[in-house]
């Protein structure tokens, strides 16, 4: 049985897993740095970086424990070489090298999104391809089509922020704590979308925009404070996230009819929102809706082995040279 | 006992196996070219155990310098020493990048009372920098005069006119010495010496000897920590911040 050990620290989650043939996963242990970065109000790469450099040894260890395995028991170790914070990038690619090579383990290099549209397999291993993703992250938001395991056609992506980043963005204008997509959530849910904010459709294209948005509410908020005039916190949340999850779910959908794809697959941090979740199985009823359970939707190490595992079988190694990618491409 | 050094913090690259106990460097590699640490540190050190017939089973120990540096070499050298020290269920010892400048700026050879000022690129006009004097007779480990800190060129030449003895050497050694010299030569005339080039870019070999000096400081590599000096600006910001309000509270 093939068992790999993943490493991912591409941002602020100090992430190591042990997956094995099948995506059956032995260990999962993620150190999540959210406390020390909701007192700047958001991620400071350099504290992010540090918090790796602290974190790695321990939460790796903890991997192993939790899969009884020792590194020599192993096939391969696999690391996220990007897109992320460089600095926080450079720890877990620094260690997973010195591991594989202290080791004399095969060294596995994987795409953070791929890890993401490669995280539903965890719970729904019967997966096939190809399918419609819908990958929405705080620094990505994307439809592609998952034509083979490392195979991505991207249709259309945001053209300026990320959905999570809007998230990131109204929240703080809200007075709601960092990350934004939990917080605007939870305040959602109290709340009505009883306020129209625009939405940009960009008809004809699968991209999306979510700075017009971001600028609304700001706007509205300014307006309404400057002038005295009450709003409730909860439903300025439930209408900015009724304004984000509308357009995501309907490009999803029309993405996977146009292409005539079945299944439908949400993936990255912002596929944790129930709102999302809901609104597409709403518009797809005779689509198979796939979406991880939310510890598989944020940054975890369980979704990179997972994107590693086809990646062994085909034997797709790297060297020592391995240099983490603040910027990497991944569609073709 | 075998002891396995690397060194990313600063502008040269090192890595080096000493024997502790004979104090002798049994292999060492540097690159000084300007290449990304991340991508060459693994491969050199490969290389270097390859050509001299060593095999990583073969180390007892591995030794990293910890910093003050850049910020970006100390997570690829500490983190690689991590993941080598644990693979191999082996402690790490942790060396100042200054100490062992300041061991590599002393072992030229000068007159006995000549100290050694270390100076790193701390980029925003500053260096990090610390003074030494030699250690206690059969040390390696010179003996430190003034604390690691973070100043500019120009303080640091006041400092040292005030605190040389007349006649007193001094020796510049890490990867801003070249950048400064002019200006100490300036403030001290012919007391400020360069140190080579090879003993300014390269502290693996220094780090693997200083660190044979002191194994009883070995740790598991979970407890080993960068030394960075310096904060990061948010955190400096927000300490600000949290310093001028609470005098705003006092006032009131």
């Amino acid at each position: 049985m093939v068992k790999i050990l993943a490493i991912e620290s591409s941002c602020d989650e100090t992430a190591a897993a042990v997956v094995a043939d099948g995506y059956q996963l032995l260990a999962n242990v993620i150190a999540t740095q959210i406390p020390t970065h909701q007192l700047y109000g958001g991620v400071v790469p350099e504290i992010a970086s540090r918090e790796h450099l602290n974190a790695v040894v321990p939460v790796v260890e903890r991997a192993l424990d939790e899969a009884g395995l020792s590194l020599a028991q192993l096939d391969a170790v696999a690391v996220t070489q990007g897109p992320g914070l460089i600095g926080s990038l450079l720890v877990g690619v620094s260690y997973a090298k010195a591991l594989a090579l202290a080791a004399g383990l095969p060294l596995i290099a994987v795409h953070h999104l791929a890890g993401h549209m490669s995280a539903p397999f965890l719970e729904h291993p019967d997966l096939q391809f190809p399918y419609l993703a819908l990958v929405v992250s705080g620094s990505h938001s994307g439809v592609a089509v998952a034509e083979a395991p490392g195979r991505y056609r991207l249709l259309g992506q945001s053209r300026d922020d990320a959905a999570g980043e809007a998230f990131d963005k109204i929240a703080r204008s809200l007075g709601l704590p960092y990350p934004g997509g939990p917080a605007i959530q939870q305040a959602a849910a109290a709340g009505q979308p009883i306020y129209e904010f625009p939405c940009a459709w960009l008809e004809g294209s699968f991209d999306f925009s979510f700075s017009g948005l971001k600028s609304a509410v700001l706007n509205f908020l300014n307006k309404r404070r400057m002038k005295g005039e009450p709003f409730r916190v909860e439903d300025v949340a439930a209408s900015a996230q009724e304004a984000i999850v509308k357009v995501l779910a309907a490009k999803a959908v029309r993405a996977a009819d146009e292409l005539g794809l079945d299944t439908i697959v949400l993936a990255g941090g912002v596929a944790a929102n129930q709102a999302l979740r809901s609104r597409v199985e709403q518009l797809a009823p005779a689509k198979r809706v796939v979406y991880p359970s939310p510890v598989f939707c944020t940054d975890n190490a369980a979704m990179i082995g997972a994107a590693a595992l086809p990646k062994f079988a085909r034997g797709e190694f790297t060297g020592l040279d391995l240099n983490a990618q603040a910027n990497l491409p991944l569609y073709f | 006992m075998i002891i396995l050094a690397v060194d990313a913090a600063g502008k040269g690259l090192s890595v080096a196996v000493a024997d502790a106990d004979a104090v002798r460097i049994l292999a060492s590699a540097g690159l000084n070219v300007g290449l990304t640490h991340s991508q060459r540190l693994l491969p050199l050190l490969q290389s270097l155990l390859a050509a001299a017939d060593l095999d990583l089973r073969q180390v007892d120990a591995l030794a990293v310098v910890n910093g003050p540096g850049s910020f970006t070499g100390l997570r690829i050298g500490v983190a690689t020493a991590k993941g080598l020290a644990w693979a191999l269920q082996k402690p790490l010892l942790a060396v100042s990048t200054l100490e062992a400048a300041a061991y590599n700026a002393l072992s030229g050879g000068w007159q006995p009372d000549t100290l050694a000022c270390p100076v790193l690129d701390a980029r925003r006009n500053e260096v990090y920098t610390a003074l030494y004097a030699g250690g206690e007779a059969g040390r390696l480990s010179p003996r430190e005069i003034w604390p690691p800190a973070a100043i500019s060129p120009a303080a640091l030449a006041d400092k040292l006119l005030a605190e040389l003895a007349p006649g007193q050497q001094v020796v510049f050694a890490g990867d801003a010495a070249e950048l400064i010299f002019a200006d100490m030569q300036a403030a001290l005339g012919g007391r400020a010496h360069l140190a080579p080039s090879e003993r300014r870019f390269f502290h693996a070999c220094a780090c693997a000897l200083l660190a044979g000096e002191r194994r009883e400081q070995a740790k598991p590599p979970a407890e080993v920590r960068a030394f960075y000096l310096r904060a990061s600006e948010a955190e400096r910001n927000r300490l600000a911040r949290l310093k001028a309000d609470k005098a705003a509270g006092d006032v009131q």
